[in-house]
């Protein structure tokens, strides 16, 4: 099991703490059946040879779209990884401390918070998180060349390949934290892997976040309410959160509000996130974005679905769209659930959604 | 915020992200710091696919670091080239410039609305004025 990144250093009066959700994306992303998934959709071109025959057992998916790629000898670049609102750090830190791990190879991550704090808490999550895994792997190198000298002295000459050498030190950069309202301050169609916990908690409305564009501090607004669970929606993220309403002053309530309450059924930050999607993924991108049972996601998934791949978007019938494509368009919208928690409970069911184009489809299957 | 950033980085004015003037932002003003990290030719060699090179020469240019900018993306030479074309002076120079190099203050002006975003302590704040969203 992966280390947890530390993030004892992270102010929960104005920074989102931990949670549940947190830690479903941790759980999901360094599950087997993800992280296979993950080698094979970002693996180097010049190890599609050996991925083909290494892969026979995973879905027929993967598969479908091992046979069909070109084989080439030019590596791919390394994925840019983008997490949208990491609050304290904790998910983009594992991601970047873990990635070969996670994708088999090193990769370059960035994150965008609307909360200024958020973003110097993040920077150092992943700083501290990547110096510990360095210092692990120096110690794993060191003990396994004392073991296999020997090995070494007759072993083929290292590959020319970013991810086939795990005991190299790992080179994954961090390249920034932003502050910003979801993917503005990003060029399109460069996002790789795209994170998201969003704020979900179904509530009256999404606090205003004119007042983070001024220089703090500013006035904040009163905080919004949270709807009690009385509609059985499952999305009481907010009883951390709301102890913290209770004891905090107006500026970290209005920080924290941002960091969970998602308005009408909890989608619109969401909604707004979705709507990019298109335009801000790269061909092979991915997003996970986590959802609870009152944004109603099997709705979600189906509208995703519905998109065609034409241009810079998809239809925009709303939910339930027809799901036309353009003829001669083999990339459809693929939206899957791969992670799920509290399902018994009523109380908080959540789920991670991985929404990404499979472009070596064979066409509809509906 | 390391300069490789600026690579994926563009206004977050909505009306600005078609116009070419949009990318690269330019720098203003600007702060560099140096963080060592492990050079892993491999990985930098990787990476240069996907760097636009006529802006990250600009970017280079602005900030007086243009001397570790080939001409040529050595990330995408032609096929008759192999990869040991590919010169270790030139791949450490470019990983001192987009992994080891970072801005800690200054601006980052978009050329098309002149909007200027502030850098603080690494972190660049693309949060815009209401009347601008």
């Amino acid at each position: 099991m992966l280390p947890t990144p530390s993030t004892s250093h992270v102010s929960y009066d104005r920074i989102y703490e931990p949670a549940e959700d947190s830690y479903l994306f941790l759980d999901t992303l360094s599950s087997a059946s993800e992280t296979a998934w993950l080698h094979s959709r970002f693996s180097t071109a010049s190890s599609n040879t050996q991925n083909q025959q290494t892969t026979v057992s995973t879905t027929s998916s993967t598969s479908t779209l091992l046979r069909k790629r070109t084989p080439s000898t030019k590596p791919t670049p390394p994925p840019l990884v983008v997490e949208l609102g990491p609050g304290s750090g904790v998910i983009i830190a594992f991601l970047t401390a873990h990635a070969h791990t996670i994708f088999g190879r090193e990769i370059l991550s960035l994150s965008v918070d609307v909360n200024p704090h958020a973003c110097r808490a993040t920077r150092t999550t992943v700083e501290t998180a990547l110096n510990e895994s360095k210092a692990t792997r120096h110690q794993e190198v060191v003990s396994d060349t004392e073991q296999t000298t020997q090995r070494e002295h007759h072993g083929p000459p290292p590959t020319p390949d970013d991810n086939t050498d795990h005991k190299q030190p790992s080179t994954s950069i961090y390249l920034a934290s932003l502050t910003g309202d979801l993917t503005t301050p990003l060029r399109q169609g460069e996002v790789d892997v795209l994170i998201f916990n969003p704020p979900y908690v179904p509530t009256d409305s999404v606090p205003d976040i004119d007042v983070l564009r001024n220089t703090f501090p500013a006035p904040a607004p009163s905080p919004i309410s949270i709807q009690r669970d009385r509609d059985g929606s499952g999305c009481m993220n907010g009883s951390n959160a709301r102890r913290k309403l209770e004891l905090s002053f107006e500026e970290s309530s209005h920080l924290l509000a941002l960091s969970y309450a998602g308005g009408v059924d909890g989608m619109q930050v969401t909604m707004r996130l979705l709507n990019e999607l298109p335009s801000i993924l790269s061909p092979r991108g991915v997003a996970y974005i986590l959802f609870c049972r009152g944004n109603k996601p099997d709705e979600v998934k189906d509208w995703i679905r519905g998109w065609n791949n034409h241009g810079d978007g998809h239809d925009d019938n709303g939910k339930n769209g027809d799901g036309n494509r353009p003829a001669g368009s083999g990339a459809r919208w693929s939206a899957e659930t791969v992670g799920s928690s509290g399902k018994t409970a009523g109380w908080e069911k959540l789920e991670i959604v991985r929404i990404c184009r499979e472009p070596f489809a064979d066409g509809p299957r509906d | 915020m390391k300069l490789l950033t600026t690579n994926f980085l563009t206004c977050a004015v909505k009306t600005c992200k078609t116009s070419p003037l949009s990318f690269p932002l330019h720098f203003k003003d600007a702060t560099l710091e140096r963080t060592e990290i492990d050079y892993n030719p491999l990985f930098i060699r990787n990476v240069l696919p996907r760097v636009n090179w006529d802006a990250l020469t600009t970017t280079a240019t602005e900030l007086g670091l243009q001397s570790l900018v080939p001409a040529r993306n050595p990330g995408t030479r032609t096929e008759t080239e192999t990869e040991t074309d590919i010169k270790d002076e030139e791949l450490r120079k470019l990983h001192n410039l987009l992994l080891e190099t970072g801005v800690v203050e200054g601006k980052l002006v978009c050329g098309n609305c002149g909007f200027e975003y502030p850098i603080k302590e690494g972190v660049g704040n693309f949060l815009l004025p209401a009347h601008l969203v």
